[in-house]
C-alpha cells in the first residue's frame, strides 16, 4: 500500500500596509525572539544596523506634482511598509552562494545555515530587497540581557550571513506539536513573533495552500501585490494596498 | 591579397585571424583545421619527440638546480625540524607549486566538462602540469612533519585520530594521483598513437602504457566517461586540499586568527594560476615548441576572459575577508593585519595586489588585450610572480609566528597574536631551496612534455570533425557542430 504523503505547507506573511501605524513593536520583538545584536548609534552611523524586520516611511504629499516649497504640510500623510525577507521561490541570493549556505526548502522558505557560510556576502549583493545582513563585528549584549537569549536560536559569530527566517525555530516547534498530537499544522499554530506582537493585526502569517486559511483568503485580496514582483522573484509576503480614504472618495482605491 | 591567403591556407591549411582582417574583415573567425588528420599526428608527434640544444641545457640547468637544492635541503635536515622558519621557504615554495602547476589540471577538468571547443590544443598543457605534483609531495613529506600534533590546539580536525599528518598527506597524494590519472587517461590515444608510429623507448614504453588501446566505440566512450568522473573528483578534492593547506600550514599557526573566507579564497588563487600556468606553456609551446599551427589566438581569448573573472574574483573574496577584520579591529585582527598586509610583509602583498589584480584587470578589461596572445601572456607571467610573493607572505609569516607563539601550538587556551614578529628574510640556503623546488618542478614538466604529447592529438582531430568553413553570401563563416 503506497503511502500517501501529505503535501508540505507553503508558508507566507501576508503585511496590510492600512493597518500599519509603524509602532515598530515587530522590530522590537524580532530583535528579542531571533537573538539580534543590538544597534547602537556607532553602528547606525555606519548603516550595518541589523534589523532582520525594519518599518520603511514614506511622506506622501496631496499633489505629487508639487515642489517642497509649495507643499501644504497639514496634508501630507505617513505611509509604513514592513520591510523583512521576501522568502522569494525564485531567490536571487541562492544561486551565489558558493558554498551552499543559503538555500530553499521544500516548505517555500528561503534558508540560511549559519555555520556554512563563509561570509562572502554575495547573497546581501544580490538581493533586491536588501534584507540580508552581515555581522561585521562579533556580537555582544550588556549583561543583564545575556538571560534573556532565546535558547532556540543560533547566536550568530562574527563573518556570518543572517536574515529573517519567518521565526523558523516557531514553525518548527508548530510542526513538532502537531506530530505529537496526530494531526495537522492548523491555521494559527505557528505564529512569528512580528506577528505575535503586531498590536493592530497588520500581520498574518499560516500556509497558502490550506484554502481555509486566513493567509490564503488574505492573498486573494483586491488590494493584493507583491513587492518588486515584475522582477520575477517570486517573494513569499504578500501586501495589502493602504486605503486612502480621500483617494477612495474620488478614484476608489489608491 | 586574396591570392596570398589562399597560397597561405594551401600550405598550413589553416585559417588565422589575421587573414581575415588582412581581407578587412572585422569580425573575428575561429581557427579552422583543413588538414589530414594523419598529417596532425605526424606533426604533433614530430615536435613532441625531437629535443633541440637549448631544451637540453634548459633540462639540464633546472635539473642541477634540484639537485643543488636537495642538497641544501638535506645539509639543512641534518639540523633537525625543531623551528618553522627554517623551513618558512620551501613551505611558500611548495605553497607556489600546489597553487599553479598542481591546480593546473583543473583548467583542463572544467573547460571539457563544459564542452569549450577552444580549449582542445591547450587542454593538455593543463594536465601535464600536474607531473609537477611528483616534487610537490616530495617537498610536502617533511613539511608536514613539522606540525605538530591536532590534540590539545586549535586547527580544523578537533580529535580526529592521527590528525593533522594522516589527512594531510593523503589528501595531498589523492591529488597527485588524480592528477597523474587524468593526464594518463587523456593521454591513451595519444600513447596509442607514439605505439604505432612512433620509435625507440618512446614506442616501447607507450606500448605498455597505451596497452591495447585500438579505439573502439566502446574504448571511446569509456575514457570519456573515465576523464569526466576523474574530474569531478579532482574538482572536490582540489578545493578540500586548497582548504586544508591554507588552514593547517597557516591559519592555524596564527593563534586567534579566525577567517572563514581564507581557505575559500587559496583555492581561488589556485584557480586563477591554474589558468595562468596554462596560458605561459601554450603560448611557450606556441612561440618555441613548433605547434604554431594548432595553436591560435582563440585559446588566449577564451582562457584570458576566465582569466579576468578569476581576477576579479581573487580581489573580491580577499576584501570580503578583509572587511571583517577592518571593521572586527579586535587586537588579534589588528595584529593579523600587521602582520601580512601592513608592516612585516606588506611588500610581498602589495606585489600580489599589483600583480594578482591590477595588472589582470587594467590589461585584460579591454577585448584587444584579451582578444591576442601577447597580453593573456604577459598578465599569466605576472599572476605567477604575484601569487609567489603572495605564498611567500602567507607561509613565512605563519611559519614565523609558529616559533614565536610556540606555546599555542601545545596549549588550547593560549592567548591570541597581539605583537606581529619582523619578517623573515631569506638566506643563501632558502635561495637555494626555492630554485631547487622550482628547478625540480620544472623539470619533471619538461621531460613529461617531451613523452606525452603536449596538444591532444585526439581532441584536436575530433574538433576538426565538428568544424567547417562555409561560404555565406560574400564572406567565409565557419560552421561548428554540436553532436552532444
Amino acid at each position: 500500500m503506497a503511502i500517501e504523503r501529505k503535501p508540505e505547507p507553503k508558508w507566507t506573511l501576508v503585511v496590510d500596509a492600512d493597518r500599519c501605524s509603524g509602532c515598530q513593536a515587530c522590530v522590537v520583538a524580532c530583535q528579542a525572539e531571533n537573538n539580534v545584536p543590538l544597534n547602537t548609534d556607532a553602528i547606525f552611523n555606519q548603516k550595518r544596523a541589523h534589523e532582520w524586520i525594519r518599518i520603511e516611511r514614506y511622506w506622501v504629499s496631496d499633489d505629487p506634482e508639487k515642489r517642497p516649497d509649495e507643499i501644504d504640510f497639514s496634508k501630507v500623510k505617513a505611509k509604513f511598509l514592513p520591510l523583512m525577507c521576501q522568502q522569494c521561490e525564485n531567490a536571487p541570493c541562492e544561486p551565489v552562494c558558493p558554498v551552499y549556505a543559503t538555500y530553499h526548502n521544500d516548505q517555500g522558505l528561503n534558508v540560511q545555515v549559519y555555520n556554512r557560510c563563509i561570509g562572502t556576502r554575495y547573497c546581501a549583493n544580490n538581493c533586491n530587497y536588501q534584507v540580508r545582513f552581515f555581522n561585521f563585528w562579533e556580537p555582544v549584549w550588556p549583561e543583564t540581557l545575556r538571560n534573556q537569549l532565546n535558547p532556540d536560536v543560533t547566536v550568530r559569530s562574527r563573518g556570518i550571513m543572517e536574515k529573517c527566517t519567518f521565526c523558523v525555530q516557531r514553525i518548527r516547534r508548530g510542526i513538532r506539536t502537531a506530530i505529537r498530537e496526530d494531526r495537522d499544522v492548523r491555521d494559527g499554530d505557528v505564529t512569528p513573533a512580528c506577528v505575535q506582537s503586531c498590536p493592530t493585526g497588520a500581520l498574518t502569517f499560516g500556509n497558502i495552500k490550506d484554502e481555509k486559511s486566513a493567509v490564503h483568503k488574505l492573498a486573494e485580496d483586491a488590494r493584493h501585490y507583491r513587492l518588486l514582483e515584475e522582477q520575477g522573484t517570486g517573494p513569499n509576503v504578500v501586501y495589502l494596498k493602504k486605503v486612502d480614504t480621500h483617494a477612495a472618495e474620488d478614484k476608489g482605491h489608491e | 591579397m586574396r591570392r596570398k591567403t589562399k597560397a597561405m591556407s594551401s600550405t598550413t591549411h589553416n585559417t588565422h585571424a589575421a587573414h581575415h582582417e588582412a581581407e578587412g574583415e572585422h569580425h573575428y573567425q575561429p581557427q579552422v583545421l583543413t588538414m589530414p588528420h594523419a598529417q596532425v599526428t605526424q606533426d604533433i608527434l614530430r615536435a613532441s619527440s625531437t629535443m633541440g640544444r637549448t631544451y637540453k641545457l634548459a633540462l639540464a640547468l633546472f635539473g642541477g638546480l634540484f639537485i643543488a637544492g636537495f642538497a641544501v635541503f638535506i645539509v639543512r635536515a641534518r639540523d633537525g625540524f625543531d623551528t618553522f622558519t627554517s623551513w618558512a621557504y620551501l613551505m611558500a615554495t611548495f605553497g607556489f607549486i600546489f597553487t599553479t602547476a598542481m591546480s593546473a589540471p583543473i583548467f583542463s577538468v572544467t573547460q571539457r566538462m563544459v564542452r569549450s571547443h577552444w580549449r582542445r590544443p591547450m587542454g593538455r598543457s593543463a594536465e601535464v602540469l600536474s607531473v609537477a605534483g611528483i616534487v610537490g609531495a616530495l617537498m610536502f613529506i617533511p613539511l608536514v612533519l613539522l606540525l605538530p600534533n591536532a590534540d590539545n590546539r586549535k586547527t580544523i580536525w578537533m580529535t580526529f585520530p592521527g590528525a593533522p599528518h594522516v589527512y594531510e598527506l593523503a589528501a595531498l597524494i589523492g591529488i597527485v594521483a588524480l592528477g597523474l590519472a587524468i593526464l594518463y587517461v587523456s593521454a591513451i590515444p595519444d600513447l596509442a598513437a607514439i605505439r604505432d608510429h612512433g620509435t625507440g623507448w618512446r614506442k616501447s614504453l607507450a606500448r605498455r602504457l597505451a596497452s591495447s588501446f585500438r579505439g573502439t566505440p566502446r574504448e571511446w566512450k569509456g575514457i570519456k566517461a573515465m576523464l569526466m568522473v576523474l574530474g569531478v573528483l579532482y574538482f572536490l578534492f582540489l578545493i578540500g586540499v586548497h582548504t586544508m593547506i591554507a588552514s593547517d600550514f597557516a591559519l592555524s599557526l596564527v593563534p586567534g586568527w579566525k577567517d572563514a573566507i581564507f581557505p575559500a579564497w587559496h583555492a581561488i588563487s589556485g584557480l586563477q594560476s591554474a589558468v595562468a600556468c596554462t596560458i605561459l606553456v601554450t603560448f611557450l609551446l606556441y612561440k618555441f615548441g613548433g605547434y604554431k599551427d594548432y595553436i591560435s589566438v582563440d585559446q588566449f581569448w577564451g582562457a584570458s576572459k576566465i582569466m579576468l573573472a578569476l581576477s576579479l574574483l581573487w580581489m573580491y573574496f580577499w576584501l570580503s575577508g578583509f572587511m571583517i577584520f577592518w571593521y572586527g579591529r579586535q587586537p588579534v585582527e589588528l595584529a593579523v593585519i600587521k602582520l601580512f598586509f601592513a608592516e612585516s610583509y606588506r611588500f610581498p602583498w602589495a606585489m600580489a595586489v599589483c600583480l594578482n589584480f591590477a595588472v589582470p584587470f587594467l590589461l585584460l578589461i579591454w577585448n584587444a588585450a584579451r582578444k591576442s596572445m601577447i597580453a593573456p601572456t604577459i598578465v599569466s607571467c605576472s599572476i605567477l610572480l604575484g601569487t609567489f610573493f603572495d605564498r611567500i607572505r602567507i607561509y613565512v609569516g605563519s611559519f614565523t609566528v609558529a616559533d614565536v607563539r610556540a606555546d599555542a601550538l601545545h596549549e588550547l587556551h593560549a592567548g591570541p597574536l597581539l605583537e606581529n614578529p619582523p619578517p623573515h628574510l631569506p638566506g643563501t640556503a632558502d635561495v637555494f631551496m626555492i630554485l631547487g623546488g622550482l628547478g625540480g618542478a620544472l623539470f619533471i614538466i619538461m621531460l613529461a612534455i617531451k613523452f606525452f604529447p603536449p596538444i591532444s592529438i585526439w581532441e584536436v582531430t575530433e574538433g576538426m570533425l565538428y568544424r567547417r568553413k562555409r561560404r555565406f553570401l560574400k564572406r567565409e563563416i565557419m560552421v561548428m557542430g554540436k553532436p552532444d
